[in-house]
Order: C-alpha cells, then structure tokens, then sequence
C-alpha cells in the first residue's frame, strides 16, 4: 500500500542512527584544557563512528595566535592523547581535520565577533552547514556576559538555520551571579536555544537510573520512604588540585560538585517518573524534585552540613603536598577540598528520608555511587545466642556504580554454610562489562549528538539550575561567614571526623565504597 | 543418549572459569564472565565452520553470549560429540579480560533429537535466545523444528540460498506461525536505506525529490525487500535493478548479526515490507 508520507515510510527508527543536522560548531576558548581534551576527541570519536553529519565544521577561537593548521596539529595532539581507544584512522582524521578551522580574538573585543561571523558565514558556504550553528562557551566563566553579548551583536543568535548554545559549569558562583547569568543569557537567546551542560548526566550509568528505576517493576514499589532508610551519594577523588589551585580556591567542593553534578544525580535517583520520555516531562520532574530540596535555615547548616580541607599526607613512599601547599594556592586558604551535607526531599515520597551527600579530593579511591539502604527486616529473627547476630548491622544496600566499575550492586545477608545460623552478607553484581560488550560513548559524546539534534533532554534548564543554587546557597553564606581550623582531614583518608558525626547523629554511618 | 550429557557440559564450563581464574589470579584482577543472552548456531561443515569462528569471536565483543555452535556432520551416523572453550579479550585501557562461552557440538543428523534435548539443559537460565541458522531452509526443517522452537529469535540469510525470494516466502510463513525471524539480506540494506531517508529528508533536496520518477539503483535488491521497501514509500518511481549481493566477510556479517540481535521485538518496518 502506497505510503501517505514518503519521507516517514522512509524512517526506520529501530535501525537508523540519529540523523543530525549540517551544521558548524563556533567553540569559544578552543584553546583550553576542555577543548583539547574533551570536547575535540568526542567530536572525532563521532566522526570515527560516522555519527557526524558530513557537512560539519567546527570554528576554534582563543586569543591565541594561530592559523588553521596550527589549530588542527594541536587538536590531533589532543586526539592522540585523549581519543578514548588512542587509535585515530587516517583517513578519518584527514575527513575531520579539514572541518576545522581558527580565528584568533578576544571575545571581549566587538570587531572579534564580527571576523568570527565573517569566518562563520565563509564556514557556511564552503562546508554546506545550512546556516546551522551551535556556539560552545568553553572559555572563561568570567567572559562569558561578553561572548553572548558579542554573538547576540553580530548576529549569531538568529538566522536561517536553528542556533544553540551550550553553556559549561559553573553557571555562576551563587545564586545571584547565576540569576544574572541567566539574565544575560535570556536577553539574547531563548531558554530552548540555550544548553547547559553537566558532562555527569551523559554518563552512561546515570542514564541508566533511569532505565533501572522506570524499565523494570521490582524496584520502584520500593523506591519511598516507606523501604528506604537513607541514600548515600559518594564522589572521591583520588588526586589534589593537579595545577588548577587557583582556579579551585575560589570554587570549592560544594560549588565544584554538589551544586551541580551530585544535585542532578540526587535529582536522577529520587525524581517521579515522567508522564512519557520526552525532553521536557523528564526534565520537569527533575526540576520538580529540585525545588522540593528542603533549604536549610542558616542555624541548621552547621548540623547538616561539614566542610573539609585535606593536609599533607604521604602515599606510595611519597610526600603529597596538603591544600595549601599547592601551587597557586593561598597559604590561609578557606577552600573546602571536601563538602558533604545532608539533605531532604520535602514530598509524599522521600519526608525525612536523609539523603548523605559527599564529595571530596584526596580521598582513599576514585569513586562515583548512588547506595541505598533500605531498613532491616522488621523482626529480627537470627539473633540470639544461638545465631551470628553481627550482620544484622548490616541491611539491604543497592549500590549504582557510576564511576570507575559501572554497574549496579545489591548486599543482600545468606547463610554461612554449615551448622548453625550464622548470617553473611553477600553481594549480587550486575557489570556493564559483562553484559555489554559494545564500548559505553563518553558523556561528551552522548552530550554532544544530543545538542546536534537539539534534544535537551540531558541538560539542565534554567529552574533546575537556580532550585540547585537555592539549596547550596545558605551553606555558602554560613562557610563564607566562618573561620574553618583547616586542614581537618589527611589526604588519603575518608574526610574529616565531623563528617561521620554527622551520619552518627541519626544512626548512620558512611559506608566504604 | 551417547557420553554427552549436559551435566558434563555444565561441569566442564564450571572447570574452565576456575581455570581461566588461576590463570590471571597472578595478575590480580581476574577474568570477567561476560552473558547477555545464550546464541546458537547451526553451521555446516568446512568452510563454513571457520566462517563462523571468525564471525563470533567479533560478535562476542558487542553481545558476549553463551554461544553453542551445533556443526551438522551429515555424512555419519551416530555422531555426537562436545567441546568447551573460552573466547577470552582485554578491552583496551583495561587489566581484566572478558571471557565468553562457548560450547561446540558436532552431531550427525540422526543424533538431532537427542540435540534439542541437550541444548534446552545448556541454555543460560532467563536470558534471550537466539539462534543463527544462515540457511532459511532450515525454517521449515521438520528435523531442526524443535532446535528452533527454542529461540526467541532466528536469523537467516535469504541471500545465501538459490532462490532468496522463495527463502523469503519461508521467512513469511515462519513469521505469519509467530516465530520471529530476521534475515540479514534485509539487514544489509539498513545503510542504503537510510541513506535514501537521508537524501529524501535533506530539505535543500524536497523540491527536486517529489519530481523523480527513474533512478539508477547501484546496490544489491537482496531478495527484493529494496524494491518492496522502496514502492511501499515512493511508488511510482522506477528503481531499476540491482547491482550483484555483497561478499560475505566476517566482520561484515558480524555488524549484521549485532544488529539483529539488538531488536528482539516486532520490527514494524520489516514486517510491512515482508506484507507488501
């Protein structure tokens, strides 16, 4: 039968990739650590994985003086070091390279815009991108007013193709520079052209919560207050500063991390389910349980909410240098190298379920993990002289390994074989590796295919944005307004005392990851 | 039953992870039992065995299997024999390996019965089974029916047969009995077709799209699904014919398995292009 469309018979979503738009990729600060390491290797990636449209250039500038082959030679270096097999075909490189090109300028300066539209529009007619263009802003936070409003002056926020652009963290450093960010943004573009990336989000595993939680009917019924005791969220470091002590004094653990890559994985883990899987309900619902973060008062933060800041320690026969002797940092530095806060969801689900969230540098391992804990059976029934009653300490936990193993665990208590009841618990593990063999995409790729196709599914929008800064906001003004007596944890320890004094107050103590 | 039995199957894969775990125990990060799904083969003697090997150890990779090869040796009777091996990789940047199973049996077509049997035991408890038979006359095989009663999903290849549209005619009526069944001819399409969906879809091409009405077709028809896929979107243009079928390579066939294997529902465009 004759088909009433042809360009939908003609689709076969089940088999197709998704089909991106020709396009040119404007990247402010393509000269930086996040070009070079993250963005460029994931753009190339794609083009290995014939993702990209064949009509795709990308358009680099910094104020750094350079021509298109010096900009290409300094991106295959950053492809070699970073592509994620390390292995770069030729002739694909060849295709891809001949996409990329460099205007050097100061975004600050009105006459750079206007060569970059220039360049931009030459990109266009040359590469075919169908006036189609996406502006990155991975330069400076601090130039970021200056690069929307250059780009909305010459123009680049309208035209005969779509326009979009995506935003890094931090968006801003409290809620009112964040507010004002916004602002500026919104003067030039509208909230649907307008990206705001957290790379966490296009982790595969956090993704997958949601295919854990939505897909399968075992889990949700328990997913309340009712089952759950507590829920942990654990992000550790292994690594200082690595050189970017100047950068890192003035954001700090909380801002860094908590604001925003744990609040979405918190958001992620305890949001309603979404009507359909659709760009806007998903995102509603994360917003949703955002805004229904409980805001600490200024006189619950010292209760809820910890600062750390590691020492100097030795590790593998080596002295490791403590915060503030780090380069770049002030030797009084009041940086929280370490944060952790207690927080609670205000609704039907989650009241007074306490949700422990940390993050820290210099910690025992390198580790990313939802752990919830759900209460111990109402009656204890193996306890007694006659039975092992130690596990009983030791309740359900479904861990969600984000980073590095991920995959999805469940502690569960059998019995020790042998006479008697004596009870341990044991661990149930589910590996991407050994179910999916095929090679998860890095977050920036994910991220960067859904932006190509203008699904925001994945990135955070303006609400989601300002609900995160509302919860931190009071522990930023309480640590602001305090001498802290640091440092107060070593390197290569779990973080400082008052952290697990925190957890001990209501019983809890933090697990080991 | 002869001295195969699937207990001794089972034990013999028990042997080998404890094996394979000694091995890398020095190294300290031990090996990875990789199963998403149990996939059966039916392979034919000779050339096509090594076809198969090649073919899986890529497959593997993309969907580690419990995979059971079952070699038809037709030209003996009372033949039934077994052999287990670990198909074993280290993902780069990675210390563990990954170890899939796999289970060979070569058995004479008189032994068939005694197969099924045997297999029911070695499949992976609650996961997905698919079988690969390359032959779509083994769809209506009275000797292989109850080997292929125990896949979810079979995939054939109408292209390897003599006459691919009478193949497909079998694929029809394997589906139209509900037994769910890919072919890789069709399969093989799926970036030619998608490159048509491209070019229709480019919108600086529509004015002059809706105007075609001859084209010059330089890829295979494979069975004719091109042309049915075709007409059923675009009737009315004539597509001509179709260049030769592609060589078979085994990471070519691999990329199609994988993509047939990563759709175990209903395949909505394939069964209208089937019904046209």
């Amino acid at each position: 039968m004759a088909a009433a469309n042809p360009l939908r018979a003609l689709q076969d979503p089940l088999r197709y990739d998704r089909r991106l738009d020709p396009c040119a990729m404007l990247i402010l600060g393509a000269n930086g650590d996040l070009t070079r390491r993250m963005l460029i290797p994931a753009l190339c990636q794609l083009a290995c994985d014939r993702r990209l449209p064949p009509s795709f250039a990308v358009l680099g500038n910094s104020r750094t003086p350079m021509t298109d082959e010096q900009f290409r030679e300094k991106m295959r270096d950053g492809v070699e070091s970073f592509l994620r097999d390390g292995v770069i075909d030729e002739d694909t490189w060849r295709d891809f390279a001949a996409g990329l090109f460099y205007e050097p300028g100061d975004v600050r300066d009105p006459a750079c815009f206007a060569r970059l539209a220039s360049r931009l529009a030459a990109i266009d007619r040359e590469r075919r991108t169908g006036g189609n263009l996406l502006l990155y802003l991975a330069t400076q936070p601090s130039h970021y007013d200056a690069a929307v409003e250059g780009a909305g002056a010459a123009g680049l926020a309208r035209g005969h193709g779509w326009r979009r652009v995506v935003v890094e963290k931090p968006f801003g450093s409290d809620y009112a520079s964040a507010a004002a960010l916004d602002s500026r943004l919104q003067q030039v573009f509208e909230e649907n052209q307008i990206y705001r990336i957290d790379h966490y989000l296009g982790k595969e595993t956090v993704q997958n919560m949601l295919a854990f939680r939505f897909g399968n009917g075992i889990f949700e019924p328990l997913w309340n207050r009712r089952y759950v005791n507590h829920v942990q969220i654990t992000t550790a470091e292994t690594i200082g500063v690595e050189g970017r002590g100047s950068y890192y004094q003035e954001a700090g653990a909380l801002r860094d991390m908590i604001q925003n890559h744990m609040l979405q994985v918190l958001a992620t883990m305890a949001m309603e389910p979404p009507a359909v899987f659709e760009p806007q309900a998903v995102r509603d619902e994360r917003a949703k349980l955002l805004r229904s973060v409980r805001v600490m008062k200024p006189e619950d933060v010292p209760q809820h909410a910890v600062a750390g800041q590691y020492g100097p320690s030795r590790s593998g026969g080596q002295e490791m240098p403590g915060f503030r002797q780090e380069p770049g940092v002030a030797p009084d530095a009041q940086t929280d190298t370490y944060a952790a806060a207690t927080f609670f969801i205000d609704n039907w689900r989650w009241a007074d379920v306490p949700f422990y969230v940390r993050s820290g540098k210099r910690l025992p391992r390198r580790v990313t993990d939802v752990a919830i804990q759900f209460n111990s059976a109402p009656h204890a029934l193996f306890t007694g002289e006659h039975h092992d009653s130690a596990p009983w300490s030791r309740p359900n936990i479904l861990v969600l390994r984000i980073q590095p193993e991920e995959g999805i665990s469940l502690r569960f208590l059998s019995k020790f074989p042998g006479s008697g009841m004596k009870l341990r618990p044991v661990s149930m593990d589910f590996q991407y590796g050994s179910s999916f063999g095929a090679r998860s995409p890095s977050a920036y790729e994910t991220l960067l295919v859904d932006v190509l196709a203008g699904d925001a599914t994945l990135y955070s929008r303006h609400d989601m944005v300002m609900a995160s800064w509302a919860v931190v906001q009071p522990i930023l003004d309480d640590w602001g307004n305090r001498r802290f007596d640091f440092p107060n944890y070593a390197g290569g320890s779990w973080g400082p005392r008052e952290s697990d004094e925190m957890l001990a107050r209501r019983g809890h103590a933090w697990r080991t990851p | 039953m002869t001295g195969v039995r699937p207990e001794r199957i089972l034990r013999e894969l028990d042997d080998l992870w404890v094996s394979l775990s000694r091995q890398e125990e020095g190294f300290g990060s031990g090996v990875l039992r990789a199963c998403s799904m149990t996939f059966l083969v039916l392979a034919e003697g000779g050339e096509e065995t090594d076809l198969v090997a090649g073919t899986l150890a890529l497959l593997m990779r993309d969907h580690p299997s419990r995979a059971i090869v079952l070699r038809l040796a037709g030209d003996s009777r009372g033949r039934l024999e077994s052999q287990v091996l670990a198909q074993c990789w280290t993902p780069f940047g990675h210390r563990q390996q990954i170890c899939c199973e796999r289970v060979e049996i070569t058995a004479s077509p008189d032994e068939l019965p005694a197969v099924a049997a045997l297999l029911r035991a070695l499949i992976a408890p609650d996961l997905p089974v698919v079988l690969w038979c390359r032959n779509p006359e083994g769809l209506e095989s009275a000797a292989l029916s109850d080997i292929f009663d125990l896949a979810g999903k079979v995939i054939v290849d109408s292209g390897v047969s003599a006459d691919p549209r009478t193949a497909v005619a079998m694929i029809g009526r394997a589906r139209a009995a509900g037994r769910l069944v890919g072919d890789l001819a069709w399969t093989r399409l799926t970036r030619t077709r998608e490159s048509i969906a491209q070019l229709y879809g480019d919108p600086s091409n529509q004015d002059r799209m809706g105007s075609i009405r001859k084209a010059v077709r330089e890829c295979p028809d494979e069975a004719g699904y091109l042309s049915a896929w075709l007409n059923r979107a675009l009737p009315g243009t004539d597509f001509g014919h179709g260049a030769p079928p592609l060589e078979r390579a085994p990471n070519a066939e691999a990329e199609w398995l994988s993509e047939e294997i990563s759709i175990l529902g209903r395949d909505r465009v394939y069964d209208e292009v089937l019904g046209a």
